[in-house]
Formats: structure tokens, C-alpha cells, sequence
């Protein structure tokens, strides 16, 4: 399916891949388009806002109530209804899936727990910048096993009319990454994204290809397969120190890692959180899968203040800071321009072996 | 699930994994819970946050350091440090894990405070991660991504001398 990197649907999501689901009530003909949907490998499932829906989707339930989600995404929460959808991606054949629709105001209000994690709630697509996610990283799964174990993680609850308690929810009812149910092509995806020049581009087309090695425009190639532990991080070496917990995720909408010899963007310029070299930056890391495989990744590193003064918003060359005790560096979207990123999802077997694996 | 534990190799042994069990399940029964737990709380609050997360707590050998670290393992994968100064008082908590914990358990007395900057704390959409710091001090920063989270809590005027963010791990 095409993918574009823009700004979003409210001009409030700088670089970041932007696409179009069709959704269906299951079993009707009842059925709507729905553009603004960030592409994000970082998570795994089908979020859309309420405000946003004007199908009939089926309400989860469990005999104690129906069923909400608390979804944890790295710099917000999101709180609403577990709902069957049918979705149809591109080509594909429509498949049957749980989602989450976020902030559904006829549904319980959110549990205080879930608010209570540090991070923002989503409250309305302008403010998140989308108006859904289609989570396609390495899980099958949002949350998985400890989920359908135990009641008490904070993500699922079960509903009544008075209140929401944590429930168990079965692998099958949790939210989940729609591709691995698709008939064929279920293995995974890859992102392919054209090189970009250093000031960006107003906006670029992509594509996000379904399958690996299943159809003639999927193959794995030459590609290096990354593989990652449990928690679908691998480690990547950065200027000699390691951080293990690294991640590749098309919704960042950057570089980021730690480097406290890089100037910071001041807060109250054009890029907060971003870096703000006074010259661009050429910089290289290793990254290394968990059986050993490594490779080294060559990135730039512009002013973003600069850069966000122009009205390009689709960049190969911003970063900014996290935290050194995250041990992380996080390879956002810029990584994708230039090349094709594969993501095998966790059990499905493909020609690099079987997922959870990273390959370019 | 635990990318603490892939981080550094943090042995464990079966002797004070029991040992730290039953002196929880002893204060559990015999020891009212402090109405407040942690951060800026007595080290005995962590044993009260333990329990309240169904954890298993031990203690993570800081050598040559003048300070403490009590580490709870909770279900599912979620791992929380906390970090008590040599005058017993808990300095600052960090955490990783496949879901975040409850901060009004770790945050304790300052769980008001952190409850109103939050409020006003923006959402930055494309970026991992997300910081506040508070007027009384407590500085909060939390991150990654869906299954793999991570962030600490603590407030700087409470450190024990000597003692920098670096150190909370």
C-alpha cells in the first residue's frame, strides 16, 4: 500500500508515514475509508479515534463486561474500547481483527491507573496527529502471554455500567498486528523509502509491502537479518558505548540517542527535543542482532531548528536526545529514506528464518 | 520481557530471592503499610511497594557507592529499582518492563505534584519519550516503545552527596 511521510492529516506529526485503512462493520457492507493513519512499526495493532468512525464496529465483551485497553506507547496512553473489525489493507483480502478505538465517549471513562504512567493521554486526533496507528512491528500481539495470564497488567479491562477492573484477555481478543491474520503475505512487511537530499521535501510516496519473499516485490535479498530479544530490542555500539535496548520505529519522527556533546534545540525554538548542531553532523553506529550479526549504519545529523523553519516536513537528517539510562537508540524514520526495512513478526516463518527479526 | 536483565547480568540467588520473600510476607502480615510509599519515604516502603506488585524484592550491589538499590521483580517482566540514600530514605525509583507501574505507588507524597504537572505536560507527537520536571523539584522521564518501556522518577535535592542522575540506572 502507498504510504506518504508528510506532516499528518494536522500538520502536528512532522515526518512521519502517513496511510489509509478501509474499515467495516463485520459481516455488513457497511464499510468507510479512513486516511491519517500513522504507519508505526514501534507497536502492533489497529488504533482508530472514535471521532473518527462511522461504522458500527462489534464491542469485545467477556461475560463480566465489555472489554477497554490501556495501550502504553513510548510518549503517550491511549484509552478505549477492544472492538472486531473488519479491515481491508490495500490489496489484500479484508481479515477480522480486534482493535482499539481510542477515546469513545459513549464507553467508560478511563481508569485512573491508566493515568497515572507518566506519560500524556490521547484525547483527540489533532492532538495526537493522526487520526489512528497501524501498529506493524514484530508482535503478533500487543501485549501477549502476560496479558492472557494475568489480570493485573493495566492494559485490558473488563467493563460494566459502574466501573472497569483488569481482566485476562485471551491471545486471540487482544488487540493484534492485523498483518499475521491476512491468508497470505503474513509473515510481515517492509518499508521502502526513496533517498532524500538534506533539506528533505515537502512530502514523500513509500510503500509498505505485505509478505516476505512471498510475491516478486517482497524478496528479502541482500538484506541482513537483525534479530532482537523478547522485547524486540537488539543492541546497537554508539561512539563505544552499547545500548542494548535499541529499536527500529517508523513513528519517531527521528534519530534518537544519547549524545550530550550535540547542542540541544532551545524549547522555545522551531524543534524542542531535537538537535540543533551548528553544522550538520556525519556519525556512524553498529548495530548487532542477538545471534551477532553486525553492521555499521552511516546517518547525518542537521539543525532542525533550520530545517523546520522551511516548509519541508519529510527529513533523513534530524535527531535529538534521550536519556543515557534508557540504553537505547532509537532509529526513526530517517532511517527508513534510502532504503527497505523489513519487519518479521514474531512465530511467522520467512526466508531469514522465523520472526521476530529486523532485516536491511 | 526483561530488558534490565539484558542490559547487565544481574545474577540472582535462590537463598535471598527466599529470604526477601518471607521478610516481605512477614511485614506484609505483621507490619502495618506506612500510608505513603516511596520516594522520600523510609526504606521500608519499598517492601510495601513489593507487595503491592506481587514482586520479589533483593538488594543490586552498588560497590563503593554510598547508597542502596532494592530491586523489585514484578509480574510479567516489569522491573523496578529503587534507591535508598545512606539516611534510609528512598532518593529516587527507575523501572523497565513490557508495561509501566502505577507512579502513585512509587511517587508516593509527591504523586499530587507530579499528577498537576502532568496535566500540563504536552503531548510531542514522533518523539519516544517524555519528561516533566515539577516546582517542587521531582523530575520525571519516561520512554520507549509498546512492550519495551522505561523511565525513572526522582527528585535531586534528595540525592545523597556525590550522587548525579547518571547514577540512577
Amino acid at each position: 500500500m502507498q504510504l506518504t511521510v508528510s506532516s499528518g492529516p494536522y500538520n502536528a506529526y512532522i515526518n512521519a508515514p502517513f496511510t489509509s485503512v478501509t474499515i467495516c462493520a463485520p459481516g455488513t457492507s457497511s464499510c468507510q475509508t479512513i486516511g491519517g493513519i500513522l504507519i508505526d512499526t514501534g507497536s502492533y495493532g489497529l488504533r482508530i479515534f472514535a471521532s473518527k468512525l462511522n461504522v458500527a464496529l462489534k464491542q469485545e465483551t467477556q461475560s463480566s463486561g465489555k472489554i477497554g485497553e490501556c495501550a502504553v506507547f513510548g510518549s503517550f496512553a491511549g484509552w478505549g474500547p477492544v472492538a472486531t473489525a473488519a479491515v481491508k489493507l490495500a490489496g489484500e483480502r479484508a481479515i477480522t481483527v480486534p482493535v482499539q478505538v481510542f477515546n469513545d465517549s459513549s464507553f467508560n471513562a478511563v481508569p485512573t491507573a491508566c493515568t497515572q504512567y507518566g506519560v500524556p493521554m490521547l484525547s483527540t486526533p489533532s492532538q495526537a496527529g493522526f487520526n489512528g496507528v497501524l501498529g506493524v512491528g514484530l508482535f503478533r500481539h500487543d501485549c501477549g502471554q502476560a496479558c492472557s495470564t494475568s489480570s493485573s497488567i493495566g492494559a485490558y479491562y473488563s467493563c460494566t455500567q459502574q466501573s472497569c477492573t483488569g481482566t485476562t484477555e485471551p491471545l486471540s481478543e487482544q488487540v493484534q498486528n492485523p498483518v499475521w491474520l491476512l491468508p497470505v503475505d503474513n509473515n510481515g512487511v517492509l518499508i521502502s523509502l526513496p533517498q532524500l537530499g538534506p533539506s528533505g521535501a515537502p512530502s514523500v510516496n513509500g510503500s509498505l509491502i505485505f509478505g516476505i519473499g512471498t510475491e516478486s516485490n517482497n524478496a528479502l535479498g541482500s538484506a541482513k537479518v537483525y534479530t532482537v530479544d523478547s522485547a524486540g530490542n537488539f543492541a546497537t555500539t554508539y561512539k563505544g558505548t552499547s545500548l542494548p535496548n535499541s529499536f527500529i520505529d517508523s513513528g519517531s519522527n527521528g534519530f534518537f540517542f544519547p549524545d550530550s556533546s550535540i547542542a540541544q534545540c532551545p524549547a522555545n525554538s522551531n524543534a524542542p527535543g531535537f538537535y540543533c548542531p551548528s553544522s550538520t553532523l556525519s556519525l556512524s553506529a553498529v548495530n548487532a542482532g542477538q545471534d551477532g550479526t553486525t553492521g555499521t549504519v552511516d546517518f547525518q545529523v542537521a539543525n532542525a531548528n533550520n530545517l523546520f523553519a522551511g516548509s519541508n516536513s519529510a527529513f533523513s537528517n534530524i535527531g535529538g536526545s534521550l536519556p543515557d539510562f534508557a540504553g537505547a537508540f532509537d532509529w526513526g524514520l530517517p532511517f527508513f529514506f534510502g532504503r527497505t526495512v523489513f519487519v518479521a513478526i514474531n512465530g511467522q516463518s520467512s526466508p531469514g528464518g522465523t520472526g521476530p527479526y529486523w532485516a536491511y | 520481557m526483561n530488558n534490565f536483565a539484558s542490559r547487565t547480568s544481574w545474577a540472582r540467588t535462590c537463598a535471598s530471592v527466599i529470604l526477601a520473600a518471607l521478610a516481605m510476607r512477614i511485614s506484609g502480615w505483621f507490619a502495618p503499610f506506612p500510608a505513603q510509599a516511596s520516594l522520600g519515604q523510609p526504606a521500608q516502603s519499598v517492601e510495601t511497594d513489593s507487595a503491592r506488585m506481587a514482586g520479589q524484592l533483593r538488594e543490586v550491589p552498588a560497590p563503593g557507592r554510598n547508597f542502596t538499590i532494592k530491586e523489585i521483580a514484578a509480574p510479567a517482566g516489569l522491573s523496578v529499582r529503587e534507591y535508598v540514600s545512606p539516611a534510609g530514605l528512598v532518593f529516587a525509583v527507575s523501572w523497565r518492563g513490557a508495561t509501566p507501574p502505577d507512579l502513585r505507588t512509587l511517587l508516593g507524597s509527591y504523586f499530587s505534584d507530579y499528577k498537576s504537572a502532568a496535566a500540563k505536560n504536552r503531548l510531542r507527537p514522533g518523539a519516544r519519550y517524555s519528561a516533566l520536571r515539577t516546582d517542587s523539584g521531582l523530575v520525571v522521564q519516561t520512554g520507549g516503545h509498546m512492550r519495551a518501556l522505561w523511565g525513572r522518577a526522582f527528585v535531586p535535592t534528595l540525592f545523597p552527596s556525590g550522587v548525579t542522575e547518571d547514577d540512577i540506572q
